[in-house]
Parts: structure tokens; C-alpha cells; sequence
């Protein structure tokens, strides 16, 4: 179990990965936009999706659990 | 027994220090001792002790039968690479090498002697906190302690080395130094120990958690330095010592100096694929600076720390530098106010010693958002502005791809006190991006357009064709030149070799009024 969290406040702009997704660590989750920058949130470890906790085009504070793995 | 006998085994006894068990039970740690310590620092047959025989006048509690030897803190002077250092290295094994009366005295006077002979100050911090057996008199010795290591602030290099454990009012010692180097495991470092948070505010918390590096090299910022054990930080403190002069005065930057093996108007063809063109695609600035200084020697000061900006020491053409610069791969770079703080002590500390500063700017502004508002972004981010504009030694900007707003200014442009300021030919200099600037200027106008996104984004480029580039500030002279990144070594070469004999005069004053 791990929990993705947002290292900075932001805008996601695209999710890459779906419930069920097999991930492997440093791949690229989704991404996040803020201050003219688009920062791409990697897996902390391999993992399976199990939950996503956000949409595209939703504002999220630092700190915001955005992805579950398990 | 002779006198020299005598003489002989008096010495031997006192620097056996706390006595064989308590020097094995410190190596159990995985830790040196004080003396060892000193061994491994100074250049063989250099280091000079003073004060070994003094010993504390406490009576109380039996201490008049108990014996310190050196008062648990050895104090010399001696040669790191040559060049002198004094230090003050507190011994565990001698009663947890605990602060009293005459510890302190030692430790104070170490700082003084430093101080008057302009020599940079180095302490070994491994110390079980106050001698609480001598009551008010091992209070007043941290006084004497404070008030040695600020008078000396500024006029000699003070680097503290976090050891062992370094709890309560002590604490504030090794903070108000210049640098701070921390033991991993061994070094903790607090106002309080878990023991005391416990009885005074029921927070249940460990000693790592609450004291170690994660503590205060990534959370507080209060170290800059993280070492993976005593030899290493040993080891860190001499590199970082080789880019500091002696003391503040304007001759002794000249002991910074290493005949260059690099040359220091190469060109570097890779920078240009390095920084990608697109604003928005993240990548990592050290990538920059290791490829425009001396040798790729970068000894970065708070890594750990407030990672969106970076800032350590370098060299170029042989002389000493600053570096202060952008990272856009860490919360797109913007500065909140964690970087203002970090980038501002710097800035100070490189004034304060005569060191240049370098600023790479790849930056889209201050931290906006109720988090950082409320936090005092702009109190935060006004230290920086003060720290450059009073500076008075050389300082060179290059925008490796952006500067906007107030981190532009924040950041040291030409009338924030740089000397010479160029661009890379894909830099963004605006006040803000086109986006912002087309949504507030053409608000109307796009909201009452038949299709308004198509104008907005016709407004938008507009914007972006008009003002987002390097040239606008080129033209009024707010950048010097516009220059190809492969050639920004040989332009912040020049400019340092023209800057080396840059004079400042001013009105007096007593300091300006920062934004503490």
C-alpha cells in the first residue's frame, strides 16, 4: 500500500494510469500543472493501481492523496 | 618521580580523556572521539591545544572530588590544507562532555581568539547539554557563547559540526553559525528532547523523528549539510572551508584561489539540448551548473532543503562563487518561502566574504495560493530582495529559459544589484505570461467575441510574440546580451575577471531594515 501525494498545489491535467494498472517505480501517474510548469508525478514503487483519487482538470492542494497503490 | 615524570603522566592522564570504557563505549557508537576527531581534521604535527589543564571550581553534589579532564572540550588551533582553523571539539566520554562554567569559557574564548585573529572557526558539537550540577553559572556560559560566536559573525567563516547530541538553549549555537553539518544517526539536534516534549505537552515523539537529519536537513532547514558519519562531515567541512577566505576582509578572498585546470572561456556545445525550449517541460538545473563551473565541483549547501532553488559553492577561472539557481524539476521551480529564506542567508553569508554570486534564473514567479500567503510569502520573499540589493559584491544573471514577475526582480536583475545580466535567445522576460496578461487585459473583448477561445488564444500569442522574449529587456539595457548557452561560462568568466576589483560606496548606515 502506498499513497501518491501531491508535492506541490496544481492543476492535474492528464491521468495515465487506470484502476487495475500494474505500475512500476518512477513511472509517469499523471501530471500536474502549476506555475507555467507541468510536473509529472512518478510511482513511489511497483504496485497495482487501486484507486484514483482525482480527475483531470481538478485543482489539488500540496499534500492532496492523489493515486492509491497496493 | 622527576618533575618531567610527573609533567609526562599528568599530560597522558588528562588526554586519556574520559578513560578507556567510555572512549569504547563512544566507538560503539560508531562515533570518534573529540581528540581522534582533531587527529583526523588538521594536517599531521599542526594542531596546537590551549587550555588543556583547565578544570572546573564546582563543589556541589561531590563534583569537587570529580575530575574533567580538559573540561570536556578540547580547544586548539592548528592547519586544514594549510590554512588555519581554531576549533572547540566537545569529548563525550568525558562526563557526556557537558556544558559547564569552564567549558563554556574554553568555548567562548575559542570563538574570541578566532575571531581577533581572523581565522575561520570550526565547532565539533557532542555534548550531554547543561551541567545542571553548577546552577546559574553554566546558564551564563551559554551568554558568554552567544555573545562570542554574533560579535564574531561576519568577520570569520563559523561552521558547527553536529556530532553527538546537541539539546536545549545549546542548540541555538551550532543554528546561529554559518554552516551547519550534521551526523547522520549520531548528530540530534534540538531545543527539547522527546523526554521533556513529553512532560511538557504530552507529544509522543522519538528522538530520530523529532531531532535527526529528516528533522532539519528536509523539514526546519536549520542544517546544510548532511554527513554520513564523522569522517565524512570531517571530510565535507575541509572541502567546504576551501572555497571560503579566512575572514571578511577583501584581501583574504584571494586564499580562495586555485590556479584553474579548467579553462575558463570553454565553450559547451551540450547546454543548448540540455534545457528543454518548451517553458513548461521540467528538467534538472544541476545539469547546467556542473557543465559552466571549474571541474563540475559543486559543493551545494541545503540539498535537502527547499529543493525549487539550489545554491552552493563553485568556482570559476580558479575564483570562489556562489551559485544561486532555479530548479524547475522541484515544484516548477517558484519560490516559496522556505527558498526565499535559504536563497537569502546565502546571499548574505557570499557578501559578508567577499564571494561573487552567479544567479541562474529559470524561474515562473513567487509561490501564489492561500498556503504560501498566509505562511508570509511576501515578508519571505522581501529578504531576498534586501539580501541582493545590499549586496555589494560581484553579481552575474543568466535566464537560462524564464523569469517572470516578481521573482525577476526577486532574483537579483540588473537593478537588483547585478553587475551584468545576460539571457539565453529562448528566454521568457516578461512581467507575467502571455496567458495572464491576454485574460486581464483582453477580458471584455474575449467574453463578448463571437468565439472567444479562438480570441484568446489570437490575443495570447499576440502577447506572447510581443513581449515573452529576451529581447524587449535588451533593448532597454535591462540584459546586457543575449547569449548562446554554450557560451555562458565565457561571459560569467569575463564579467568575474572584469568585476574582481569592483568598489561600492554608499551613505552610512546602520543596516537596512530586513524582513526578519
Amino acid at each position: 500500500m502506498a499513497s501518491v501525494i501531491s508535492k506541490m498545489p496544481g492543476k492535474i491535467v492528464q491521468i495515465k494510469v487506470k484502476v487495475g494498472d500494474q505500475v512500476k517505480e518512477g513511472q509517469e501517474l499523471c501530471m500536474i500543472e502549476a506555475m507555467k510548469m507541468q510536473m509529472p508525478v512518478m510511482s513511489p514503487q511497483n504496485g497495482v493501481v487501486s484507486e484514483i483519487k482525482v480527475t483531470a482538470g481538478q485543482g489539488v492542494k500540496k499534500g492532496d492523496v492523489l493515486i492509491e497503490l497496493k | 618521580m622527576s618533575v618531567l615524570e610527573q609533567y609526562k603522566k599528568r599530560r597522558e592522564k588528562i588526554k586519556q580523556m574520559g578513560g578507556p570504557k567510555a572512549v569504547e563505549e563512544q566507538h560503539k557508537k560508531g562515533s570518534l572521539t573529540a581528540r581522534e576527531r582533531i587527529e583526523y581534521f588538521f594536517d599531521p604535527g599542526t594542531f596546537t591545544e590551549i587550555g588543556l589543564y583547565v578544570t572546573h571550581r564546582t563543589t556541589a553534589f561531590g563534583l569537587d572530588k570529580k575530575e574533567i579532564p580538559a573540561e570536556g572540550v578540547i580547544v586548539g588551533f592548528g592547519k586544514v590544507n594549510g590554512r588555519l582553523v581554531v576549533t572547540a571539539a566537545e569529548d563525550y566520554t568525558t562526563m557526556a562532555g557537558t556544558f559547564g562554567e569552564y567549558h563554556g569559557k574554553k568555548f567562548s574564548e575559542a570563538i574570541d581568539l578566532a575571531k581577533n585573529m581572523g581565522v575561520p572557526f570550526v565547532g565539533m558539537n557532542d555534548s550531554g547539554g547543561a551541567r545542571l550540577q553548577e546552577g546559574m553559572d553554566t546558564l551564563q556560559c551559554y551568554a558568554w557563547l552567544f555573545r562570542s560566536q554574533i560579535l564574531a559573525s561576519g568577520i570569520i567563516p563559523q561552521i558547527a559540526l553536529i556530532m553527538g547530541p546537541c539539546l536545549g538553549g545549546q542548540a541555538y549555537h551550532p543554528v546561529m553559525q554559518d554552516f551547519l553539518f550534521q551526523c547522520k544517526g549520531s548528530g540530534r539536534m534540538g531545543i527539547a528532547g522527546p523526554a521533556f516534549v513529553k512532560t511538557q505537552t504530552g507529544e509522543d515523539i522519538d528522538i530520530d523523528t523529532l531531532c535527526g537529519i529528516e528533522a532539519h536537513a528536509v523539514k526546519s532547514g536549520e542544517t546544510h549539510v548532511v554527513c554520513e558519519d564523522d569522517k565524512d562531515c570531517l571530510d565535507k567541512t575541509k572541502e567546504l572551508l576551501s572555497f571560503l577566505p579566512d575572514n571578511n576582509k577583501t584581501e583574504s578572498r584571494k586564499l580562495t584561489y586555485r590556479e584553474p585546470e579548467d579553462d575558463p572561456q570553454r565553450i559547451i556545445p551540450d547546454l543548448e539540448t540540455i534545457v528543454p525550449e518548451q517553458p513548461y517541460i521540467p528538467y534538472d538545473m544541476h545539469e547546467v551548473i556542473t557543465r559552466i563551473i571549474d571541474n563540475g565541483h559543486f559543493f551545494e549547501i541545503h540539498k535537502e532543503f527547499a529543493q525549487n532553488v539550489i545554491v552552493g559553492f563553485a568556482r570559476f577561472g580558479g575564483r570562489s562563487a556562489g551559485i544561486v539557481a532555479s530548479q524547475p524539476m522541484v515544484a516548477a521551480g517558484a519560490i516559496d518561502c522556505d527558498a526565499a529564506d535559504k536563497i537569502a542567508r546565502f546571499v548574505r553569508f557570499c557578501d559578508l566574504f567577499n564571494i561573487p554570486l552567479i544567479n541562474l534564473h529559470d524561474v515562473p514567479g513567487y509561490w501564489i495560493g492561500s498556503a504560501e500567503e498566509w505562511k508570509g510569502i511576501l515578508r519571505h520573499g522581501a529578504k531576498m530582495i534586501y539580501a541582493y540589493i545590499d549586496a555589494t559584491v560581484p553579481k552575474i544573471t543568466v535566464v537560462v529559459r524564464k523569469s517572470f514577475a516578481g521573482a525577476y526582480t526577486g532574483m537579483c536583475c540588473k537593478d537588483t544589484g547585478a553587475d551584468f545580466m545576460f539571457a539565453w535567445p529562448f528566454a521568457r522576460i516578461c512581467i507575467v505570461g502571455a496567458e495572464t496578461a491576454a485574460s486581464i487585459i483582453f477580458a471584455r473583448e474575449i467574453k463578448e467575441a463571437e468565439d472567444p477561445k479562438a480570441m484568446k488564444e489570437k490575443r495570447i500569442a499576440e502577447y506572447r510574440e510581443l513581449f515573452e522574449n529576451p529581447y524587449c529587456a535588451a533593448e532597454r539595457g535591462f540584459i546586457d546580451d543575449v547569449i548562446l548557452p554554450g557560451e555562458t561560462r565565457k561571459h560569467i568568466a569575463r564579467a568575474l575577471e572584469l568585476l574582481e576589483n569592483k568598489t561600492v560606496a554608499r551613505p552610512w548606515k546602520k543596516f537596512s531594515n530586513i524582513n526578519l
